[in-house]
């Protein structure tokens, strides 16, 4: 939703809760039309390949695909991560009023990214430099963007471990990172995006690394955090669980394009792509009849390199049609639905005829 | 009713076991120090477990890092060799055995890793891995006829048995962990050890793999440990479930009871923590 007061400046560091964030406001992140490209050796890899999207302040947006599907490319480039690896970026990034985040030069970026942007990633060992202590790390942090002693930094550091539930901060602040288990670790990088007063979180399969009971807490931490500090997030993740849990809204990415876009209920209760049927269809739950047999999708992602031409899941939909095989279909409202976008070339009326068909399908199964 | 509904029923009392494993035990000594070592103590990764795997069952173990699920996995397959305890295969105690007097055991017993990535050798053609255990074990010694044998394998597990002299590289996750799974079945074992066989794969291509195993344990009447971290897969694929903990099973029940009234607290913790589990797929939906 685009505001009428385009260019609104905001007050830094107030904290703006998730109704302060619905409304016709300008939209903390605008992606329009974004296109990632890599040349390889074997050719031209169109990683992401024209995606639009929003996110309010306060919101989550969870991105959810399967490996290739372009998802951590997606958000990488708001950071203009991909920028130094040769890739190609068109498109625009809008976020906070800074513009466009893709014409901006380097250093002003560089302001931009792990201060009001930040990020964490999936695996905390690896991003953590193993021969510095965690406290120096996140002093270098905070340093890098404020011009504030190194005792000072210190302190704040201590403050913010804190604050991510780490045990003993003024203990832990002197710790290497192998000293830490593998939730702490993240709790640590977590500790460390909040360096700055970051609006947005960018967190690509935050907790896939981690136990299922430590993926819990991890979880609950960003819920908290972002709660109280009415901080946008963007969780980028493989698993529809996750993003069931956190998500206010959900984009399902396929091949390089977001196939489907809608608030998060809507996409369990009403999904409109025969993607995300499938998605849902070939996963086993915790509450379903035991006896059920899950539905695979059938055949495998297409390789980056050699997309099939017209709707992209053609080859693996089993309600596709001859014709597409030709047209590319583009991410539209479903219609009544303003905020449920679907890029899909069946008629709406066949694809809701066709949900209802596999709910009852799978209802009739968990009856018998 | 069906097989699998019986033996999730019968549990160790009806039927017979075809694994049995008693206080099985196996601690990793902690060294440090190169020219004169020093022993400080053990990791204890499996203390003392006991279990019954019935013949045609699938018996669950799920557990997080560090509970000794995969230490299990190895150490019934012979892996590893364990510190103290005992297992027992078709009535045989195979603790004891070592070198060539196992050869026959690893006929019967085979496992299915995790990674589909580094389980196959880069430099060999599929047909040339799935038939390996036909050489090794001097089933099939003429080459016509092994190469026979490895194409119907390559079909019983989903894959084109004209891709018998591609490598590992062309073909995806799921197809290779389809691979690993023909090689697990090339002589016809009695038990199957699956040690996280999906955890590598994207959710599209898990639910393939689940399906083909759940259907080949019933067509070739596999006995089936399967591992996994995953609660929602394991749910799915087993009829009787052992939680472990800390190198040990905390909670051992049949899946209806397992799920439905978990008994030990940390059982609970485990299920209520899978996230948006109440949420995902479209029977958990009030119409």
């Amino acid at each position: 939703m685009l505001g009428t007061r385009a260019g609104r400046s905001e007050i830094p560091g107030s904290p703006i809760g998730k109704d302060a964030a619905r409304g016709d406001e300008e939209p903390l992140l605008r992606v329009e039309d974004l296109r990632v490209s890599y040349s390889t050796e074997d050719g031209l890899v169109q990683a992401v390949d024209g995606i639009s999207y929003e996110l309010a302040r306060g919101h989550t947006l969870g991105i959810v695909g399967e490996s290739g599907s372009g998802k951590t490319v997606a958000a990488l480039s708001v950071l203009g991560l991909t920028r130094a690896e040769g890739a190609t970026v068109s498109g625009q990034i809008a976020f906070a009023g800074h513009g466009d985040l893709l014409a901006l030069p380097e250093p002003q970026l560089r302001a931009v990214r792990g201060n009001e942007i930040a990020m964490v990633f999936q695996d905390p060992l690896s991003s953590l430099h193993p021969m510095y202590r965690v406290g120096a790390q996140i002093v270098e942090a905070i340093r890098a963007h404020r011009e504030i002693t190194k005792s000072a930094a210190r302190a704040r550091a201590i403050e913010l471990l804190d604050l991510v539930g780490i045990p003993e901060p003024s203990v832990r602040v002197d710790s290497y990172p192998h000293e830490l288990s593998g939730g702490q670790r993240q709790r640590a990088m977590i500790a460390m995006a909040l360096s700055g007063e970051p609006k947005l979180l960018i967190a690509d399969e935050p907790t896939t690394a981690l136990d299922v009971t430590v993926q819990a807490q991890i979880l609950a931490l960003l819920s908290r955090l972002q709660r109280e500090r009415g901080m946008a997030l963007v969780l980028v993740t493989h698993d529809l669980g996750v993003v069931a849990e956190m998500a206010d809204e959900i984009a399902v990415m396929y091949a390089g394009r977001i196939v489907e876009h809608a608030p998060a209920e809507r996409i369990f209760e009403v999904p409109e792509h025969p993607y995300t049927w499938g998605l849902l269809r070939s996963i086993p739950t915790l509450d379903g009849p035991r006896e059920e047999l899950l539905t695979p999708i059938p055949g495998s992602p297409p390789s980056p390199l050699a997309l099939p031409p017209g709707c992209r899941f053609h080859p693996r939909c089993p309600y596709s049609e001859p014709e597409h095989a030709r047209t590319d279909p583009t991410l539209a409202p479903v219609p009544g639905q303003p905020d449920h976008e679907v890029a899909c070339l069946l008629d709406p009326d066949v694809r809701r005829r066709l949900w209802s068909e596999l709910r009852a399908e799978s209802t009739q199964r968990s009856a018998t | 009713m069906s097989a699998v509904e019986m033996a999730s029923i019968g549990g160790p009392a009806g039927g017979e076991p075809l694994l049995e494993v008693r206080d099985l035990t196996k601690h990793f000594p902690v060294d440090r120090g190169v020219m004169l070592r020093r022993n400080l103590g053990s990791v204890r990764a499996v203390e003392g477990i006991s279990f019954e795997v019935m013949r045609g069952e699938t018996f669950g173990i799920v557990g997080e890092s560090g509970s000794g699920k995969s230490t299990t996995a190895r150490l019934i397959a012979r892996l590893l060799e364990p510190t103290a305890g005992e297992v027992r295969f078709a009535g045989r105690d195979i603790t004891a055995l070592r070198g060539r007097s196992l050869k026959p055991i690893r006929r019967e017993l085979q496992v299915v890793f995790q990674d589909p990535y580094s389980s196959l050798n880069p430099r060999k053609t599929i047909g040339s891995i799935v038939a390996e255990p036909l050489v090794v074990h001097r089933v099939e010694p003429e080459r016509a006829a092994r190469k026979r044998a490895v194409q119907e394998l390559l079909e019983t597990v989903g894959l084109n048995p004209e891709h018998y002299n591609r490598y590992p590289h062309e073909f995806s996750g799921g197809q290779r962990q389809r691979v690993g799974i023909a090689r697990a079945l090339a002589l016809g074992p009695k038990l199957l050890i699956a040690d996280e066989p999906v955890s590598a794969l994207d959710v599209s291509i898990q639910a393939q793999v689940l399906n083909l195993l759940r259907d080949l344990q019933r067509r070739l009447g596999l006995t089936m440990v399967f591992i996994s971290h995953d609660l929602s897969v394991i749910r799915h694929m087993c009829d009787r479930i052992a939680v472990m903990h800390e190198g040990r099973i905390v909670e051992l029940a049949s899946n209806s009871q397992l799920y439905s009234a978990p008994r030990e607290p940390y059982t609970r913790e485990l299920l209520a923590a899978v996230p948006g589990a109440r949420r995902v797929g479209p029977r958990t939906i009030p119409a």
